[in-house]
């Protein structure tokens, strides 16, 4: 542990000013494709390895979304905090879904099964952090530790089993189109990933102003992976096709939320930490 | 029978001469068809922490349940494990208990420490991050 803890090259603030950098230059990336590349020159750039998409996504977005899940579910089992309880449904939701999506977004049933279950999850995930990041503000914390682990059960199996049972419907055509091949996105994609959007950046704010207050190293990261989510659903919701310039700029904003997301477990190794009587150690 | 305590016995036979005296006393109970329940005060330390009977006559027991203070989060906490017990997959967690006005009450085991039997309890590395983790997004309840 002190090993871990000395563990910095840089000054906390130097490396959460370098933190914030990819933020804008996303941003920019998007706005100047949006306005520089016209669909049919974006359909023609479109490059789409099926194989090291879906790789990618289990590795930066479902692989990253287990490690914070499993480090939320034993935060909630000792201390009950309701908002890490949300958080942990939240990142599961992200990652299962982005996973599933990642392997479904080929033949035979087009990127229309993929797209679906990757925009529903994000707007399942985000409706799950933004609830986490308004419970902050409240003493929302469950003192009877007997209940804790059938919620756990109910939040996270709730938030797998929906986007298990969507995928379900989705690969038997019940699900509305999210994405015609030819014709591009629907009103419902984009009313769904708009929402997305504004619930994850709306968190990302939300977590941020805790870090005011807070100075939190896991609060900046996590606050930032959201919003770099966010920029990843922004590129989905500018995006003219699949795999287009736009889509992975958004993609690699979503991959670099999930290093992100590691990050801010890596700072809860190095501190603030809570000693066996439970006050953090400045 | 209850033997309250065995270390009565200790302070009139020679040290050498203990187990063989508390093997009669032990044997002779069973002969008789009596179940003796016997309390022994051991010397706790960092060093013979797993240690119980420091004499070692853990072999005449059937059944050896160790009760033990422990310090956590800055309180003396009492503390049960069943070191022993002979034909019985028993319960090897160490666990909370009280001494209440109903009785003997034995709570939850003591989850995410570590090195509690030997007096330096401290939280698993999971534990730790993830009380940092509660910390961290918490932070305004705590202030409040």
């Amino acid at each position: 542990m002190p090993l871990a803890r000395n563990l910095s090259l840089f000054p906390h603030n130097t490396t959460r000013r370098i933190g914030v950098v990819p933020v804008p230059i996303f941003v920019a990336l998007i706005a100047i494709f949006d306005v520089i590349l016209p669909t049919t020159v974006a359909a023609s750039w479109a490059f789409n390895p099926l194989l090291v998409f879906a790789t990618l996504q289990t590795l930066f977005l479902f692989g990253t979304s287990v490690v914070v899940a499993y480090i939320s579910l034993k935060s909630y089992l000792s201390g009950g905090s309701r908002t890490i309880l949300l958080l942990g449904s939240g990142t599961l939701a992200w990652g299962f879904a982005s996973m599933v999506a990642g392997w479904l977004l080929g033949p035979p049933g087009g990127p229309n099964i993929g797209v679906t279950i990757s925009n529903s999850g994000a707007l399942v995930s985000s409706l799950f952090y933004i609830a986490s990041a308004t419970t902050t503000m409240r003493d929302s914390s469950s003192r009877d530790s007997k209940s804790r682990k059938p919620k756990l059960i109910l939040a996270y199996g709730g938030a797998v089993g929906f986007l298990a049972a969507l995928t379900g419907f989705a690969l038997l055509g019940a699900t509305p189109a999210f994405f015609v091949p030819g014709a591009g996105s629907t009103i419902l994609r984009q009313a769904v990933v708009g929402a997305g959007l504004f619930l994850f950046a709306a968190s990302s704010i939300l977590f941020l102003r805790l870090y005011h207050d807070s100075r939190s190293g896991i609060l900046f990261w996590y606050s930032m992976a959201l919003a770099l989510t966010a920029i990843g659903l922004a590129a989905f919701y500018f995006g003219r096709t699949v795999g287009d310039p736009i889509a992975w700029t958004g993609r690699i904003a979503t991959y670099l939320g999930g290093i992100y997301s590691l990050i801010a477990v890596w700072s809860a190794f190095r501190g603030p930490h809570s000693s066996p009587t439970g006050s953090p150690v400045p | 029978m209850v033997i309250d305590s065995l270390n009565h016995l200790e302070m009139y036979v020679p040290r050498g001469d203990l187990r063989k005296e508390a093997y009669r006393i032990l044997m002779y109970l069973k002969t008789r068809g009596i179940s003796p329940v016997v309390i022994w005060e051991a010397q706790q330390g960092p060093e013979s922490s797993y240690a119980v009977t420091q004499t070692g006559m853990s072999f005449l027991i059937d059944c050896l349940v160790l009760l033990k203070f422990v310090e956590i989060n800055s309180s003396m906490k009492k503390a049960l494990v069943i070191m022993k017990m002979r034909g019985s997959d028993h319960d090897k967690r160490l666990r909370e208990y009280e001494i209440t006005a109903r009785g003997v009450r034995v709570a939850a085991p003591f989850s995410g420490y570590e090195g509690i039997i030997t007096g330096t309890p401290h939280r698993s590395l999971t534990q730790e991050v993830a009380g940092a983790w509660d910390d961290a997004f918490t932070w305004t309840k705590h202030k409040q």
